[in-house]
This record gives structure tokens, sequence and C-alpha cells, in this order.
């Protein structure tokens, strides 16, 4: 293929690309409230709390692929008017939610006990305590960790193309069945990728250098 | 709707084959990204600029680009330049070029917080360099590698179930032979599932035997 | 003082962690107004005392009212002990201020905001009120020209004082000091000591958890002697510490006064 070929898809690629960040914000979005909820939820006693810890177990363990693969052949089983998209989109929030819940968790437990001891001797209440003092605390602990989740979350969006759905990494696919040229589709999408990947990570630095309170 | 146990164990075999594969995969996989990743910690903390360089460049692009993508490259491009690789052989070399990307950065760290503050204990007492090296190093090496190396094991696992993408017949692609072959979708990927979970946690339990057992012998 | 029912009102009170007991039969009254120092050897449970009595931790048996409130537990039928919800008990910590060894101040707040939070959010205050009420006890600790600076960049004896400024700004009826100058470094110990010198001369009712002898002698108009989970001795603070009763406690000051470590 020469460069004027790559040149003609560079439309399609982008469009895939708006496709792939337009996946990618409904996942991470989705994914780190899900994620939030799963964590305070899964501090709760039984039988809520063991609910959670087995379902982010079960998430963890499995494969995206797997998760991507039985969302898009069971919903529709289980409901009637699921699209594709909706069915990959949840099935990647949910995996991220079960990661984002573990770190979060271990963010607030990391919380010193001495900071939920002043909160408590001023009388707040546990729910006032969780909302202005540990959870503040926890999420920026959890900012770097959060923030790799992200990029992976970004990165998994590639596994839509498995059961169809049209993305970047789809749109290569067909690409090179029509016009044989891995290297210079690949590796432009690649560099598609590498750029949202690390625009995330630097925004990700930046917000962290805003909410940092030691100096 | 009713979930049919039955038919998962008659269709165990099947599956295990593919499991097999999977582990087959991975363990090779993990060969090929432990010297990758070994060696780029190394460039990056003891070579010259300009290797040190080319490994933060490596690394920086094989996380920030999904590994399917990668996949497709190696897949689709080898033959291109003349390399007639087995697709097995292709996902493998892919799954070690990844993973070794993220060892890297565990080696990195690991070796720069030994080496440090351990030669200069070595040197206090007059130990020679190639001595320190051997009995100081390489054993704490050994020791923070271990679990990074199981760690990454259980992702490799995880992650070969993209090789179904290339035809490749590990667990994810029996599992998605067999769904569509007889539509008992719900029992297939309820065993595969179970199958990966089963691994993983596995994986995990010795992991926390082996830290275990190397924290008792410091 | 007058013989109107004490502001604080210790029975009995006996608390284990495990096989441990660490308090066994604590009693003890504080009169309102007065300032009792509990001292003792580490482990001898002075800390898990001030504790129990705003129920930072809870304990196993006895009673301990505050202001003539039972504190943490609810009287049941037969005078069974109930233990109240989390969201009772927090009201009632309204009541009491605690000033902590770390500070603990929260470290995404500047310092204003720590004084203006518990006011605001606990007791719903408008923001202005105490804003203003924040700016004037920062003044009375001598901070209110780093009202706006984070925790981080303030000194231990800073951040102390606009730790003791948050626990006043809830107006509490009773402070509990919990070795508030441990962490310090010897030069900042002053200006904090002098703070509550200040607070006592005002009449606040405090108990507090010291090792530090001389201001004990100097703040304390009671003193109680802990060893080993009971109160070995208590008493006027000057005469207690110039001329002690049992050889527990003289075995104790001898100890301090030859300069081992507590």
């Amino acid at each position: 293929m020469s460069d004027s070929a790559l040149v003609r898809y560079l439309p399609i690629l982008l469009q895939a690309t708006v496709v792939t960040v337009y996946l990618s914000a409904m996942v991470v979005t989705g994914g780190t409230v899900l994620g939030v909820v799963l964590a305070l939820l899964g501090r709760r006693a039984r039988p809520v709390g063991l609910v959670v810890d087995v379902f982010v177990y079960v998430m963890r363990g499995v494969p995206l692929l797997v998760h991507v693969f039985a969302a898009y052949f069971w919903l529709p089983m289980l409901l009637t008017d699921v699209s594709k998209v909706t069915a990959v989109t949840l099935a990647m929030s949910l995996y991220m939610a079960a990661f984002v819940a573990e770190i979060v968790r271990g963010a607030i437990e990391g919380i010193s006990r001495t900071l939920s001891d002043a909160a408590r001797s001023l009388g707040m209440p546990p729910a006032l305590a969780m909302r202005r003092v540990v959870l503040p605390l926890a999420v920026r602990a959890a900012m770097p960790p959060l923030m790799n989740r992200m990029v992976m979350a970004i990165k998994g969006t590639s596994l839509a193309s498995a059961v169809g759905l049209w993305e970047l990494s789809l749109a290569g696919r067909e690409i090179i069945q029509r016009d044989l040229a891995p290297f210079q589709v690949f590796g432009l999408i690649a560099v598609l990728y590498f750029c949202l990947c690390t625009l995330v990570t630097h925004a990700g630095r930046r917000l962290e250098a805003r909410f940092a309170y030691e100096h | 709707m009713g979930f049919n146990p039955d038919y998962i164990v008659r269709n165990l075999p099947v599956l295990a084959e593919g499991l097999w594969m999977t582990l087959v995969v991975s363990a090779f996989g993990l060969l090929v990204a432990a010297p990758i990743g070994f060696a780029a910690a190394l460039g990056s903390l003891r070579g010259r600029r300009w290797v040190a360089g080319l490994t933060t460049a490596y690394v920086q692009a094989f996380r920030n680009t999904p590994l399917l993508v990668q996949l497709y490259l190696v897949y689709f491009g080898l033959p291109l330049i003349g390399l007639a690789w087995d697709p097995t052989a292709s996902g493998v070399a892919a799954l070690g070029l990844y993973h070794g990307a993220f060892l890297s950065e565990v080696f990195r760290a690991g070796l720069a917080a030994i080496s440090a503050r351990q030669l200069e204990a070595a040197a206090s007492l007059g130990m020679p360099y190639r001595l320190a090296l051997r009995r100081i190093l390489l054993p704490q090496a050994v020791r923070m590698m271990l679990p990074a190396l199981g760690n990454e094991f259980v992702l490799l696992v995880k992650n070969s179930s993209l090789l179904s993408t290339i035809a490749i017949v590990e667990l994810t692609m029996s599992g998605k032979l067999l769904a569509e072959r007889s539509g008992a979708v719900y029992e297939v990927f309820v065993a595969v599932g179970a199958l990966y979970l089963i691994v993983t946690s596995l994986m995990a339990l010795a992991l926390r035997r082996v830290e275990w057992r190397l924290r008792m012998a410091e | 003082m007058s013989t109107e029912q004490p502001m604080v009102s210790v029975r009995q009170v006996i608390k284990r962690f495990g096989a441990l007991t660490v308090l066994d039969g604590v009693s003890f009254d504080v009169r309102r107004g007065e300032v009792v120092v509990l001292i003792g050897a580490s482990g001898s449970g002075k800390t898990t005392l001030l504790r129990c009595i705003n129920f930072l931790e809870r304990y196993d048996a006895g009673e301990i009212e505050v202001d003539s409130q039972l504190i943490g537990y609810r009287r049941g039928a037969a005078g069974r002990l109930a233990p109240l919800p989390e969201r009772e008990v927090a009201r009632q910590r309204t009541r009491m201020g605690m000033v902590f060894q770390s500070y603990n101040l929260f470290p995404h707040f500047t310092a204003l905001q720590n004084v203006m939070e518990a006011p605001v959010q606990v007791l719903g205050v408008p923001r202005e009120e105490a804003e203003a009420q924040a700016r004037a006890l920062l003044r009375r600790v001598g901070l209110d020209d780093k009202a706006d600076v984070r925790p981080a960049r303030l000194s231990g004896g800073q951040q102390q004082r606009v730790a003791i400024a948050r626990a006043l700004a809830m107006r509490p009826a009773l402070l509990l000091l919990d070795e508030v100058t441990s962490a310090l470094d010897p030069e900042l110990v002053g200006e904090v000591l002098q703070v509550i010198k200040a607070l006592a001369d005002d009449g606040m009712t405090m108990v507090i958890v010291t090792h530090e002898m001389q201001f004990a002698r100097e703040v304390a108009h009671r003193i109680v002697f802990l060893d080993a989970g009971h109160v070995v001795e208590e008493g006027v603070a000057k005469q207690l510490l110039s001329d002690p009763q049992t050889p527990r406690l003289q075995a104790f000051l001898r100890r301090f006064r030859e300069g081992y470590l507590l």
C-alpha cells in the first residue's frame, strides 16, 4: 500500500478513533462510578459484603474477553432489546468496576485510623465522616492506580472488535483484509492508541497535582 | 433456559485441551517475557544513555498500546518480512513482548531497591564487586523476581484469551466453538469462566505460599 | 466548687482487649471547671480511659456519664445497658472535644476549613457565622495569619494549636487531651501548653493525659494516678506530686525524677 492509500484510509481510522474514544469514556465513567459504589458496599457485613466480594473475585479472575463474549451471547437471551454496544459497554464497565472497587477499598482502609478518630471525635456520624474526610482522601491516594486502570480500560476497548463492534481495531482488520499492509495500518492504529493512552496519563498526573494537599 | 451441567461434563475433554493450550502458551509467553523484562530493566538502570532511551521507548510503546493490536502486528506482519511463523509462535512472541514491558518496570524497581543499599554494604565490608553480585545481589534479585513472575503469569493466562482472535484453540476459543456449535451458551461460558478462575486462584495460592516461604527464610 | 453533679462521672469501668484487661474497675469524677490530669506508666490504661470517655473505645462494664448523660449506652429494662447506634454516639460526642497526640488534622483542608468543618457539617451552623467563629478561634490560639494554610506547611506546634481550635469550635463542655505535646519538638511544646493553660484559666473542664509533670503541676487541679488499670492514688495536684502516699506512686515519681522514660 502506498502512502497515498494510507491517507485515503485516514478518515475511516479517525472515525473509528472517535468510536473508541466514546466507548472508552463510557466504560471509564461506568467502571469508576460502579467501582466506588462496590467499594462502599463491600465494607458492609453479610450478605451484601459477601456478594460484592464474590462478584469482584469472579470478575477479576476471568479474562475480559470471556466477559465480553458472555455478555454478547447472554444478554440478548436475558433482555430483549439489547444492542451490541450496550452489552459490550456493560461487560467492560463491570470488569473495570471490580478492579476499581479493590483499589478504592484498599485506599479507604489505608486512611489512617487517626483521621477517622478525629472525625468521630468531632461528632461526625459515620456517613458524614466517610463523605467529607475518608473518601476524598482515599480517592487522592488511589489516583495513580486508578489512572493506570483507566489506561487499561482504553486498551480493553480493542476487544470489542472480537464480537464485531466497529471501533479502531476492527477498522484496522477490515482495511488489511482489503489492502494488506499490516505494518502501516496497525502501526498507525498503535500510534493512535498510544496518543490516547498517554493523553489520559498526563491528564491524570495534572489532576493528581491539582488535588495534592502536600504543598 | 435450564442449566444443563451434564453438557459440561460431556465436553470437559474439549475444554481441558483448550486449557492445556492456554497453560502452554502462557508458560512460553513467560519464558519469553522474563529475559526481555530483565534485560530491559538492566538496560534502563545501568546502560548508557541510548540504551536506557531505547528501553524506555520499548516499555512506553508496549504498555500504552493494546495487546490485540500488537498481536495483529506480529501475526499479519511477520509473513511479510519473510518469517512464516506458526500462529502459536506469533501469539507467544506477542505475549512475551507485551508482558516483558510490564515485567521490566517491576524488575527495575526491585533491582534499583536492592542494588544501591546492598552494594554499598558489601563494599563497606571489603567485598569485591563480582562476589557481591553473586552472593548478595543475585539471591535477593531472585527473591524479588519470583513473586513478580508469578503475578505476571496470572495476567498472562488471562491475556492468552486474546490468542483466540488469531484462531489458536486455547480455552476461550474452545469455549466459543462449543457455544456456537451447540447453543449451550450458559453452560459453556460458566465452565470456561470457572476454569480460568480455578487456574488463577490456584496460582494466587501457590504465589502466597512461595512469598511466605521466602519471608520465612529471611 | 459546688456540690452539683460532676461533669464527668466514671464508675467502675472495665475495658478488655481480648485476654488483656486494660481497665479494671476505674472510678473517678471531674467537676465542672476542673482540670484533672491522668498520669501513669505506658500501658497503665490512661489513654484508653480517655478514649472511653468519648466512646472512641467501647468500655465493657461500668458507666461513664458526661453532663449527666450516659455515654455509649442506653439504660434498658432492669438497668441493663444496651449499646447506642453510632449516629447517637456521634451526637453525644458533639458535647466533648478531643485533641490527639498526632494532631490528626484533615490534610485536604486548610487550617480555617479544618476548624469550620464540624460546626458547618455537623451542627448546621451557617457558613459565614462558622467562618467568623473559626477565625476568632484561630486568633485565640495565635494562628489567625495561618488560616489559609494547609497542615503540611505548618509546624507540629502550629498544627496542634489548630487542632485545639478545631475541637473548641464545637463549643464543647468538656475537653479531652491525649498526650498532646508528646509528638512535638521540645521548642514547640511551650506554645501549646500556653494555650491549654489559658483554657484552664477560662474555666474549661478538661481531662488531660500527659507526661509533662511540670505542666501537670501548673495546670491540674487534681491528679489521678493509674497503674495497671487501677486508680492507685488521686488527690489535689500539688499535694500529690510533692507528697505521694502510696509506694507505687512514689516509685513512679522517683523514676520520673531520675529521668527514666515513661
